[in-house]
C-alpha cells in the first residue's frame, strides 16, 4: 500500500480521533471545575444541529454556522447553570443525565426541524483534517491559557473545596455559570465539526453512549490534565480498530474500563505517568529538607 | 374517561415508586447513587420473562425469582463496583462514574442474551379480569399490581423501623464508624440494603413487564429519568416522599402521554425535574416526614 | 480602633442550641482567643461570622458594617480571612500555586481578559507571585515555592494555609486550631508570626486547645461552653476563673 493510501485510509479516523476529543475537552473543563456535569454529549447535539441547520437552510457559510452553534452552546450551558450553580454533588450529574436525553427526544420529536428519527443529511463537508486540527489546536490554546489565568485558579479552588474556595472570596455560583458556559461552547463546536465532516446526524449519536465516551476518554486519560483527555479519546477510538472482538464488545469494554479505571487508576493514565516521573526525577533531586528559622 | 387516566396514573405511579424506591433506599443509606439500578430492574424482568417462558414457572413464582435475582445482581453490585471503592475511599464522582460503567456493562451483557430483540410474555401469563363500575374499569393486573406495591412498602417501612436488622441499617446510615463499636457489621448491611434495593426494582421490572408486555434490554434506560424526578420530588433518601412523588409523576406522565404526547412526557418530565431543582431541590416532601426518612 | 464584633449571637440546628447569646469583640491589631471544651461551639461561631452557617439570632459588626446574612465570599471580601481544622490545600499543586489562589479577591482582570490571555492577566498573575514569594520569605519558606503541597510536613502546610490566608489582605484572621497537631518549637514559631501579623494592624481570633500557646499569645480570652460565653479577660483572670475550670475538668 501507497503512503498515501495508508494516510488516506486512516484519515476517518483521525478525523473522528480530532473531534471527540473536543467532546472530551468539554468534559474534561466540567471537571476541571469540581462540575460533576455530565452534559456534553447534550451540547454536542445542539452544536451539530444549529451547525447543520445554518448551513442548509441559510446561505450563510460555515463559519456562521460555527458561530451560532458556538452561542447555542454557551447558552445551554448557561441554562443549565441556572438552576444548578448551588447545588452540589449527584444533583448536577442527575440533572445533566437528563438533560443529554431530553435534548435526544427533542431531536426525535421536532421532525420538521431537526428530521426527526432520519436526522440530517447532506450536510457539505466543509471540516476537513486541517480544519479539525486548527479547531483542536485553538481550543487546547484557549484551555492552557485559562488553566493558568485567574479562571483556571478559581477552577482549581473550587475543585478541591467549594467551602474553602467561598472563604477565600471567590464567587463560586459565578465560576459555575463560567464553566457550563465554556464547556458548552466547546462541545457545541465539536458537534458543529462533526456535522461538517460526516455528512449526516442523527440523534441516536448524542445520547448515552456519547455522553459515557466523553467521561471515559477524560477519566481514562486524566482528569487534571489537557492531554489526559486527547489520550483517552485516542485510545478509546482506535482500541477497537485493532482487533475484531474489541470492535464488537465497544460499550462493554468502556464500561468495564470505566468501573476499573476509576476504582484503580483514579488519576487516569497520564497524571498517573506524570506522577511516577516526577517522582522519579526527585528521587535523583531530593527536596532541600526545611531549615528551622531561629526562634 | 379523565377518571379512568387517573386510576391507570396510580398504577403506574406503584410502579414507579417501586423502582425509585430502591434507588433512594440506598442513596439515603449510603449516599451511593447507583446509576445501574435500572439495570437490575431491566433484568429482573427479564428473569421474571424467561423463567416463565423457557422454564414454565408460574408467574407468582417467576416474580418471586425475579425479585431474588435481581436482589442478587444488585449485591455482586456492591461487591464488584461500590466495595472496593469505598475501601479507596472514592468520592462523589467516582461512585456515579463507576455504577455508569456498571450500568453499561450490564445492558450490553443483556443486549447479548436477547439478541436485541423485544420480548413479549405469552398470553395466557397472566389471567386477566376487568372489574367495572361507574363506568370506569380496573383490571385484575392492576390490582395485584397495587396490592403489591403496598405490600413492599409496608414491609420495608416494618423492616427498617420495625426489627433489629433494620435498626443496624439505619445505624449505619447515621454513622457507620459509631455502629461497628456497637457490633454491627457495615458490610453486611451495605449487602442487606442493596439487595433490598434489588428485590424492589426486580419485582418493579418484573410487573412493568408484564404490564406492557414488552422486555427489552432498553427498558430500564427508559425509566431512569423518571425514577430520578420521583426520588428528587420525593426528597432524596425520603420512603413517604418517593411513594407520594411516585404516583404523583405516574399521574403526569399518565395524562401528558394521553391528552398531549407521549414523546414530549419525558420533556415535561426533565421540565419538572427542573424546576423543582429551582424552587425546592430538597423535595416537596422535604421536612413531612422526619421520622419516616431513610437516612 | 476597629473591631469584629458579635452581638448576641445565636445558632439553633433543630432542637440544639449550637451558640447562645454571645457577644464578644475582636480589636484589630490584638491576638484573641477563643477556647472551651470540644464541642462548645467555637467552630460554628466561625462558620457563622465568615456566612458558611446562616445565624438564627443577633448580629455580626465591622466597625459600622452589618455582616449579618453575608455569603461567604462577600464576608472574604470585606477582608476577613479564615483557616479551617483540616488544612485545605491543592496537593497537587505547588505551594506557591496555592497562596497565589488567595489572591483571588484582588483580581481586577475581567473574565474576558482572563480567557482570552490578554497581557494584563500575565501581568496581574506575575504581580500576585512576586507577593507571593514575599510572603514565603517572610515565613521563612522561600525553598519550598515550587513543591508540591502535598509533599510538606504538617506544621508546614499549615503555615502555607495562613500565607494564602494572608494573601487575602485581610484586617481580621480567625485562624481554627493553627497549631493542632504541632511540636513546641513549632508552635513558638507559629505564635510569634501571628504576634507579629497583630502587631501590623490585623486582628486574629485564635481558636485552639493549645493552652500554652493560648496563653503566650493572646492578649483577650473568651471561653466558651456548651454555647454560651462563661468567661473573657486576661489570660491570667481566666486560667483562675472557677467557671472555667469547671468547664474543663469538671466539679
Amino acid at each position: 500500500m501507497t503512503m498515501l493510501a495508508f494516510v488516506s485510509s486512516y484519515t476517518p479516523l483521525f478525523d473522528l480521533v480530532l473531534i471527540y476529543s473536543l467532546i472530551a475537552l468539554s468534559q474534561y473543563v466540567s471537571f476541571r471545575g469540581g462540575v460533576l456535569s455530565l452534559a456534553p454529549a447534550g451540547f454536542t447535539l445542539i452544536g451539530a444541529y444549529t451547525g447543520a441547520i445554518m448551513i442548509k437552510s441559510t446561505g450563510l457559510g460555515a463559519m456562521a454556522g460555527i458561530c451560532a452553534s458556538i452561542a447555542m452552546g454557551a447558552c445551554a450551558g448557561l441554562l443549565l447553570a441556572l438552576p444548578l450553580a448551588r447545588l452540589r454533588g449527584v444533583f448536577p450529574a442527575i440533572a445533566t443525565i437528563g438533560f443529554v436525553q431530553i435534548v435526544v427526544s427533542l431531536a426525535l420529536y421536532a421532525e420538521p426541524l431537526t428530521g426527526g428519527a432520519v436526522g440530517l443529511t447532506a450536510i457539505p463537508k466543509v471540516a476537513t483534517t486541517p480544519c479539525l486540527v486548527a479547531a483542536l489546536a485553538a481550543v487546547v490554546g484557549l484551555l492552557s491559557v485559562i488553566n493558568r489565568s485567574n479562571v483556571g485558579s478559581a477552577f482549581d479552588a473550587i475543585r478541591q473545596d467549594v467551602t474553602v474556595a467561598e472563604s477565600l472570596g471567590i464567587r463560586v455560583a459565578h465560576y459555575y455559570r463560567v464553566n457550563f458556559a465554556l464547556s458548552g461552547a466547546i462541545g457545541a463546536v465539536a458537534g458543529c465539526l462533526l456535522a461538517y465532516n460526516t455528512y449526516a446526524i442523527t440523534p441516536e449519536e448524542f445520547g448515552f453512549g456519547m455522553l459515557v465516551f466523553a467521561a471515559t476518554a477524560v477519566i481514562l486519560g486524566g482528569r487534571s490534565s489537557i492531554a489526559g483527555a486527547i489520550i483517552g479519546t485516542a485510545i478509546l477510538l482506535v482500541l477497537p480498530e485493532l482487533a475484531r472482538p474489541l470492535h464488537d464488545q465497544r460499550l462493554l469494554m468502556q464500561g468495564a474500563l470505566l468501573i476499573v479505571i476509576i476504582t484503580y487508576l483514579p488519576q487516569g493514565i497520564v497524571d498517573t505517568a506524570r506522577e511516577l516521573l516526577r517522582q522519579r526525577r526527585s528521587v535523583r533531586h531530593p527536596v532541600v529538607p526545611a531549615r528551622k528559622v531561629a526562634a | 374517561m379523565f377518571t379512568q387516566q387517573i386510576i391507570n396514573g396510580i398504577v403506574t405511579g406503584a410502579v414507579y415508586a417501586l423502582l425509585a424506591l430502591g434507588l433512594t433506599l440506598v442513596f439515603g443509606m449510603h449516599r451511593i447513587l447507583n446509576f445501574a439500578h435500572g439495570a437490575v430492574f431491566m433484568w429482573g424482568g427479564l428473569i421474571g420473562y424467561y423463567l416463565v417462558t423457557a422454564a414454565n414457572f408460574p408467574f407468582w413464582a417467576a416474580f418471586v425469582c425475579a425479585m431474588v435475582g435481581a436482589g442478587l445482581i444488585s449485591i455482586c453490585l456492591d461487591l464488584l463496583v461500590f466495595r472496593p471503592l469505598r475501601r479507596r475511599k472514592g468520592d462523589e464522582l467516582s461512585t456515579i462514574v463507576a455504577s455508569i460503567g456498571a450500568n453499561l456493562v450490564l445492558i450490553t451483557i443483556a443486549q447479548q442474551v436477547t439478541n436485541a430483540q423485544s420480548l413479549r410474555f405469552p398470553f395466557d401469563t397472566f389471567p386477566l379480569e376487568f372489574y367495572r363500575a361507574y363506568g370506569l374499569q380496573i383490571s385484575s393486573l392492576q390490582v395485584v399490581i397495587i396490592v403489591t406495591v403496598v405490600l413492599m412498602v409496608g414491609g420495608l417501612l416494618v423492616y427498617l423501623f420495625k426489627t433489629p436488622l433494620g435498626a443496624q441499617v439505619r445505624a449505619v446510615s447515621i454513622d457507620e464508624p459509631a455502629s461497628t463499636l456497637l457490633g454491627v457489621n457495615p458490610a453486611r448491611v451495605y449487602l442487606q440494603t442493596f439487595f433490598l434495593s434489588g428485590m424492589l426494582a426486580g419485582a418493579a421490572g418484573a410487573i412493568i413487564g408484564l404490564t406492557f408486555n414488552s422486555i427489552s434490554y432498553t427498558m430500564g434506560e427508559s425509566l431512569m429519568l423518571q425514577a430520578f424526578v420521583v426520588i428528587i420530588l420525593g426528597g432524596l433518601g425520603s420512603i413517604v416522599g418517593t411513594v407520594a412523588a411516585g404516583v404523583l409523576i405516574g399521574m403526569i406522565q399518565t395524562l401528558v402521554t394521553a391528552y398531549i404526547s407521549s414523546e414530549l412526557s419525558d420533556a415535561i418530565l426533565f421540565g419538572i425535574l427542573f424546576i423543582v431543582l429551582l424552587v425546592r431541590p430538597n423535595g416537596i416532601f422535604a421536612g413531612f416526614h422526619v421520622e419516616h426518612r431513610a437516612a | 480602633m476597629t473591631a469584629l464584633e458579635l452581638d448576641h449571637l445565636s445558632k439553633r440546628f433543630g432542637g440544639v442550641d449550637a451558640v447562645m447569646d454571645l457577644s464578644m469583640a475582636i480589636a484589630a491589631g490584638c491576638v484573641t482567643g477563643l477556647i472551651g471544651p470540644n464541642g462548645a461551639g467555637k467552630t460554628t461561631v466561625v462558620n457563622i461570622v465568615t456566612g458558611i452557617l446562616s445565624r438564627s439570632g443577633g448580629g455580626i459588626r465591622l466597625a459600622t458594617r452589618d455582616l449579618s446574612g453575608l455569603k461567604s465570599h462577600d464576608v472574604a471580601r470585606c477582608g476577613i480571612a479564615r483557616t479551617f481544622q483540616n488544612v485545605q490545600l491543592l496537593r497537587d499543586a505547588s505551594v506557591l500555586d496555592n497562596i497565589v489562589i488567595g489572591f483571588h479577591r484582588h483580581v481586577t482582570s475581567s473574565l474576558f481578559a482572563n480567557l482570552v490571555g490578554l497581557p494584563s492577566v500575565w501581568r496581574e498573575r506575575a504581580v500576585f507571585r512576586a507577593r507571593a514569594m514575599a510572603l514565603l520569605e517572610r515565613f521563612g519558606m522561600t525553598e519550598f515555592a515550587e513543591t508540591r503541597a502535598g509533599a510538606l510536613s504538617y506544621g508546614h502546610q499549615r503555615r502555607v494555609e495562613i500565607m494564602r490566608a494572608l494573601a487575602l489582605a485581610p484586617s481580621f484572621l480567625l485562624l481554627d486550631e493553627p497549631v493542632a497537631g504541632m511540636n513546641d518549637v513549632e508552635a513558638l514559631e507559629i505564635g510569634q508570626a501571628v504576634r507579629q501579623l497583630a502587631k501590623e494592624g490585623i486582628g486574629i481570633l485564635v481558636i485552639e486547645h493549645n493552652m500554652r500557646f493560648v496563653m503566650q499569645t493572646c492578649e483577650t480570652i473568651y471561653v466558651l461552653d456548651g454555647g454560651r460565653l462563661i468567661a473573657s479577660g486576661s489570660p491570667a483572670s481566666v486560667s483562675i476563673d472557677p467557671a472555667v475550670i469547671t468547664a474543663y475538668l469538671g466539679s
